[in-house]
């Protein structure tokens, strides 16, 4: 008997809803009674859900369904666990482990999630003295990167400012060799001062829209861009869009 | 002033509540019959799709991923796929580093004709998505390669029906005498059955089965190519849930 889960871990905001899919199939040789129960987290859901499964189907399998949403209170938690007996034979899975966080950690981790299918190792920091992500390729492994993310709605001069003021304070204590910017705005609301600035700096400063984040993604996924070409177009300066 | 800007937007707030699924799969130990009859319920799916079946002639499996790299290193010397029938016809001993005493040029048609049955090239003769996934696993990993490769010629290549009509050969037939009666039943079988038009030496065909690890080497005690059920299963099975 085996259980298997995917996805192994949950990313989502207060109110988020899981459903859980649980497809089961009968044994081949005689049996009883299979019982299904899952244990939630109090913290997430209190009732316990159980099903029991005594006969079988044309099909040979059963499929359950039940869901959870997510509480008000952020944190990592355990779901719960998934437990199957069957004539009096149990086993136990853990279910995936619950990451709760506000509109901007998730933003965080979905960053950090694209850079690691970009190829890339990515460590989210968060915290006001360190950075939001730390990101570097194996293969350059001394081109390390501090990645700034804003789910703001504009993307401005002030907050340009403050991103590469952040960058001079940690550079020297992370060892980064450039920072690269990722606001969730797209294009059309980052303003001409900041794309003037980026245009003339020659400091290792790069701004990518996380649309063109996800764009060099699919291409990478699609084996349409190389590592290589993946880094070089990362490691450039200035705006980078994807076309 | 602000830039133009078409692309679509991704909607963080509504990925960040909207629902997501967790799939909890639970199974108990199947015995090895159970394996042969779920190969062969998916083997039956499989076949209600199939339109024609891949020709393989005067190349091996493992050439196939030589040339791959040949193509994708030479992308944008050739225009259009009659140049590059002869740039490869040109290279054929360097890329597979063997003397044929055949037309060159009728052996290289025929490579085409399997790249574009695997849609493996494209019209213009570049390599599409599937071609570049077989060339990445063929210069990294030799299994995955061969796994790849078993799952195209299965699927795209339409061979399920080749190891179902051998299949039934191996029942209906008490005694094969040798390899090529068996090879010739074969080709009659799939004619007679409407999957081929006119006899196909199924020579080379049933190499790369034995290469790929789908068929067992030719048993010369029991006359057969045993055909390995439970691999046919795994390649299914796994390019079905990825």
């Amino acid at each position: 008997m085996s259980i298997s889960i995917s996805p192994s871990e949950i990313y989502g905001v207060p109110g988020k809803r899981l459903i859980l899919n649980i497809q089961l199939e009968h044994p081949r040789e005689n049996w009883r009674e299979i019982k299904v129960s899952i244990n939630f987290n109090p913290i997430i859901r209190k009732d316990l859900y159980e099903h029991v499964i005594n006969e079988t189907n044309e099909v040979g399998f059963t499929m359950l369904k039940t869901e959870v949403v997510l509480p008000q209170i952020l944190g990592e938690y355990e779901l719960g666990r998934v437990v199957i007996n069957r004539d009096g034979l149990t086993i136990t899975h853990n279910l995936p482990k619950v990451h709760i966080l506000t509109i901007d950690g998730y933003f965080e981790e979905i960053v950090a999630k694209t850079l690691r299918a970009l190829g890339f190792n990515a460590k989210r920091w968060g915290g006001p003295n360190n950075p939001d992500i730390e990101a570097y390729h194996p293969d350059f492994p001394t081109q390390r990167f501090q990645v700034e993310v804003t789910t703001e709605k504009y993307y401005d001069l002030s907050r340009y400012r403050n991103d590469r003021g952040k960058f001079d304070d940690l550079k020297n204590k992370f060892n980064f060799k450039r920072l690269l910017i990722i606001p969730y705005a797209s294009l059309a609301y980052i303003s001409r001062d900041v794309m003037d600035r980026l245009q003339r700096t020659s400091d290792p400063i790069s701004l990518i829209c996380f649309n063109d984040l996800r764009k060099l993604s699919n291409k990478y996924r699609n084996f349409h861009v190389s590592k290589y070409e993946v880094f070089a177009i990362l490691n450039q300066t200035g705006f980078i869009e994807i076309k | 002033m602000r830039y133009e800007d078409n692309t679509e937007h991704f909607d963080l707030e509504e990925m960040a509540k909207g629902e997501e699924r967790i799939n909890v799969l639970v199974r108990f130990p199947s015995g090895k019959i159970q394996v042969e009859e779920a190969a062969e319920q998916l083997v039956n799916i499989k076949k209600r799709n199939i339109v024609e079946i891949t020709y393989v002639r005067d190349m091996k499996a493992e050439e196939l991923g030589k040339l791959l790299a040949f193509i994708e290193e030479n992308q944008g010397k050739y225009a259009n796929k009659k140049q590059l029938i002869g740039m490869l016809t040109a290279n054929f001993s360097s890329i597979t580093c063997r003397k044929t005493k055949k037309a060159t040029e009728k052996i290289v048609k025929n490579f085409l004709i399997t790249l574009n049955a695997l849609e493996l090239l494209d019209a213009n003769g570049q390599l599409t998505i599937y071609g570049k996934k077989l060339l990445r696993y063929f210069k990294m990993d030799p299994q995955k390669y061969k796994d790849y490769l078993g799952w195209l010629v299965l699927s795209k290549g339409g061979w399920m029906v080749i190891l179902m009509e051998l299949d039934d050969l191996y029942k209906s037939h008490y005694f094969i005498e040798s390899k090529s009666e068996l090879l010739e039943l074969l080709s009659e079988k799939l004619q007679h059955d409407g999957y081929i038009k006119g006899r196909w030496n199924l020579i080379d065909l049933i190499n790369w089965l034995i290469y790929l690890d789908i068929l067992k080497q030719w048993d010369k005690i029991t006359k057969v190519h045993q055909i390995d059920w439970k691999r046919v299963y795994e390649l299914l099975r796994d390019k079905a849930l990825a």
